[in-house]
C-alpha cells in the first residue's frame, strides 16, 4: 500500500451533494491516509445518510445512547427470530 | 446488549480514570451505526486499576470468546500484567483498553477528549478529531465506512 501526505482536492466539476460539497469532505480527510484508503471513505461518503446524521445531531447525547440501546434490543430480537426461524 | 448507564455508574462510581472511545464515542458524536459494546481507555496507575477491580468486578467479566469454566480471575494483578481486554460483564460487552493504536495510552488521549454529562455522569469521550485520527491510524477496512460517517458529521456541525 502506497502512502501519501499530499492533499487531496477534488476536481471541480464535482459540487454539491447532500448538503456538503465534495472537497469539504476530501479537504476533511487526514493527510497522512493512504491513497487506498481514501478512495475507499470516498466511495462511502457519497452513500452516507445525512438525514440520520442530522436528526442525531437534534438529540441529546444522552438521548442518542438510548436511541443505541433501543436499536441494540431490536437487534437481538431479530436475531432471536432468526435463529428461531432457522429451526422450523 | 449494552448497559450504558450501569457501566457508566459504576466505574465513575469507584472513580475510575477512563476515556470513552471506539463506536460508543462516535455514538455520543452523532453516529447512527449500530455498535455492541464499549471500548475504554483506562489509566494504568495502579490505583486506578484497583478502582477498576472495584468497579466491574461485582459484574462478573469474563474474557470474551473464551470458553466457560477457565480459571480467570478479574483482579489486580490480572489488569496489571495484561493490557488491551475483551470482557463480557452482566452490563454487556466491555473492552478496556490500555493502549490504542495511533493515540496512545490515557494520559496521551487525556488532551483530546470533551467532557459529557450523560444519564447523571460526568466522563470523558475522544473529541470527534481524535475518534478519526485513531480509526484511521487502526487501518482496518470495516472501520473505513465509520470514517466517513464521522467527517460528514464533522462537517455537520461545522456548519452550525
Amino acid at each position: 500500500m502506497r502512502h501519501s501526505t499530499e492533499r487531496i482536492t477534488a476536481p471541480r466539476s464535482w459540487t454539491c451533494w447532500g448538503g456538503a460539497s465534495r472537497s469539504d469532505s476530501f479537504r476533511a480527510m487526514d493527510a497522512s491516509s493512504t491513497d487506498d484508503e481514501d478512495e475507499v471513505i470516498r466511495a462511502y461518503l457519497a452513500g452516507v445518510d445525512r438525514t440520520l446524521i442530522q436528526k442525531n445531531l437534534t438529540l441529546s447525547v444522552q438521548e442518542r445512547f438510548e436511541q443505541l440501546m433501543e436499536l441494540q434490543r431490536f437487534a437481538a430480537e431479530l436475531r432471536r427470530a432468526g435463529e428461531r426461524a432457522e429451526r422450523t | 446488549m449494552i448497559d450504558f448507564p450501569g457501566v457508566l455508574r459504576a466505574l465513575a462510581d469507584a472513580g475510575v480514570r477512563f476515556i470513552i472511545v471506539g463506536g460508543a464515542a462516535a455514538t455520543a458524536h452523532g453516529s447512527a451505526r449500530l455498535t455492541q459494546d464499549i471500548d475504554l481507555v483506562y489509566d494504568r496507575s495502579p490505583e486506578n486499576l484497583r478502582r477498576l477491580v472495584q468497579a466491574l468486578g461485582p459484574h462478573e467479566p469474563y474474557l470474551r470468546g473464551a470458553p466457560p469454566g477457565l480459571p480467570f480471575r478479574f483482579d489486580f494483578e490480572t489488569l496489571q500484567r495484561g493490557l488491551n481486554f475483551t470482557f463480557t460483564t452482566k452490563l454487556g460487552d466491555v473492552d478496556l483498553l490500555g493502549e490504542i493504536v495511533g493515540g496512545g495510552g490515557y494520559a496521551d488521549l487525556e488532551p483530546h477528549t470533551i467532557r459529557l454529562d450523560v444519564f447523571g455522569i460526568r466522563c470523558l469521550c475522544l473529541d470527534l478529531g481524535k475518534l478519526i485520527a485513531v480509526k484511521r491510524a487502526a487501518g482496518r477496512p470495516k472501520d473505513l465506512e465509520a470514517i466517513a460517517e464521522l467527517i460528514v458529521i464533522r462537517e455537520s456541525r461545522r456548519r452550525e
